[in-house]
């Protein structure tokens, strides 16, 4: 008895498997239904308790971020995503690029495309929100072509608004000349150890692209200035005729 | 009463340091449920996770078993979980709803603001535009490059272009190449010479970073050998090809 009831186990079993062989899909999106119905149930759950605390808290938002990362799912790859949609973080972040595109073409006259991102630009938005959420923002816009950049100087990013062709020897320029604002081109030869033409080319290459202004009245020798980085112009507010250039 | 006074003094500011350290704890609390609660809710996603990948192996070993609905079911639903999975994506079905309805309404809102700007903006642009009509629910930047690559098998007026700098711009299919290199050689002769600058404000290019639209426009007149350039630290100039 006990054997025959595993041998029509077996059969039935074997049918089933057949049957998932034919229509070997069906099976799976019934399943697939069930559980994203229940997903998105325990995904309601946590919005109704946490909601608020995704907005508030940044180190909330890191940990939520990272977590999606290990088990790969990116919440702000669409606007349509459950996460965006019932926990609002897609909101957040996209409000975030367009806020950053705009000073960034508000204030490209200034500084030639490139901006830190640490320092506070004048839009409470951006001015409030963590390195960490700029950055994640920035990230995304990469996706819409070789308009953004970002290069890490001392703490910070200098995110780079405009495709213009930064190499190595650039971003190393730039990062030299971090602290105060400008370099000359001795600093270059005495901390880069590179030879004088390699220097001046990489400066003259910097002035081009409207990256840096010559200061030729520096006591000793020529300083290289940075817009972006001297510090009394990235703190001013973005003015009121910058923000009518804020295309569209 | 001296002293009472002064008691009841440090009674008040001991309540006060009471009070906060209540709330702060209470905050914490509030803070370590809050992570518990999202370690519980990953533990449940990853299993829709793996679900998925184990379906998208499926798609990619019988894909003649697989319906185009159920594709498109998938897909929606990989799309709904934030799960990136280009390789079903690419070679099953062209993409999902969403970014179809999603091309058509861009196609209709775009065509005036392009119409106004010369026929082409910069892709961030339309994103900061779309956006800030949006107000929320906004899209994201996948989701508009999604949407801008099912222009042409929607038949849509509109192109997503991507130039050589890597630049992506949105276009009118009316847009010609060739008026805008015809009009950079007219302008180019009549001025002497110019930059990128100059030439997008002579084109009225409303936006700087749409300078490099200019650019390139110079760059492919130059590559026909219609111009050749002046590069130098006063920046990079473009002169009628005497040569």
């Amino acid at each position: 008895k006990m054997r025959r009831g595993v041998g029509a186990g077996a059969i039935a079993r074997k049918k089933l498997a057949e049957v998932t062989l034919i229509r070997g899909s069906f099976f799976f999106f019934c399943q697939m239904s069930k559980q994203l119905e229940t997903f998105k149930t325990h995904l309601e759950e946590f919005a109704s308790k946490h909601k608020q605390e995704i907005r508030k808290n940044p180190q909330f938002r890191v940990q939520f971020q990272e977590m999606c990362a290990t088990i790969g799912v990116d919440p702000l790859a669409s606007g349509k995503g459950f996460w965006s949609e019932m926990l609002g973080v897609g909101d957040f972040y996209y409000e975030l690029g367009v806020q950053i595109i705009e000073v960034c073409l508000a204030l490209k006259h200034r500084n030639g495309g490139l901006y830190v991102v640490a320092s506070g630009c004048g839009r409470a938005f951006i001015k409030d929100s963590p390195v960490d959420d700029l950055v994640r923002a920035i990230k995304k816009l990469k996706v819409m072509g070789n308009g953004f950049g970002m290069i890490p100087v001392g703490g910070s990013y200098l995110v780079q608004s405009v495709p213009a062709e930064l190499n190595m020897d650039h971003t190393v320029v730039l990062q030299l000349a971090e602290k105060k604002g400008y370099v000359t081109v001795r600093e270059i030869k005495d901390s880069l150890k590179w030879e004088k033409e390699r220097a001046c080319h990489v400066l003259d290459h910097l002035l081009k692209e409207g990256l840096a202004w010559l200061d030729s009245q520096a006591p000793g020798e020529a300083q290289y200035w940075l817009p972006a980085l001297f510090s009394e112009l990235t703190s001013r507010d973005v003015t009121p005729e910058e923000a009518n250039q804020m295309t569209p | 009463t001296g002293s009472q006074a002064g008691r009841t003094r440090a009674v008040g500011i001991v309540g006060i340091e009471r009070k906060i350290e209540e709330k702060r704890k209470e905050t914490d609390k509030n803070i370590s449920e809050s992570f518990e609660d999202l370690s519980k809710l990953m533990v449940k996603a990853k299993e829709m996770v793996e679900l998925s990948r184990s379906i998208a192996n499926k798609i990619k070993d019988k894909q003649g078993d697989i319906t185009e609905d159920e594709t498109i079911r998938f897909k929606a639903y990989l799309l709904s979980m934030g799960i990136a999975n280009p390789v079903t994506r690419e070679t099953h079905g062209s993409g999902t709803h969403y970014h179809m309805q999603l091309a058509k309404q861009l196609g209709d809102m775009l065509q005036a603001p392009l119409e106004e700007r010369g026929g082409m903006m910069a892709l961030t642009e339309v994103y900061c535009l779309v956006n800030r009509a949006r107000g929320m629910e906004l899209l994201s930047p996948e989701d508009l490059v999604n949407a801008c690559k099912m222009f042409e098998s929607l038949k849509l007026p509109l192109r997503l272009r991507v130039f050589d700098s890597g630049v992506m711009v949105v276009q009118l299919q009316s847009h010609s190449e060739e008026e805008m290199i015809a009009s950079a050689l007219d302008n180019v002769s009549e001025k002497g010479s110019l930059t990128a600058e100059e030439f997008a404000k002579l084109l009225g290019l409303s936006s700087v970073l749409l300078y490099h639209d200019g650019l390139q426009v110079l760059l492919l007149a130059e590559k026909m050998g219609h111009l050749c350039r002046d590069d130098s630290v006063e920046g990079l100039r473009f002169y009628p090809n005497l040569f």
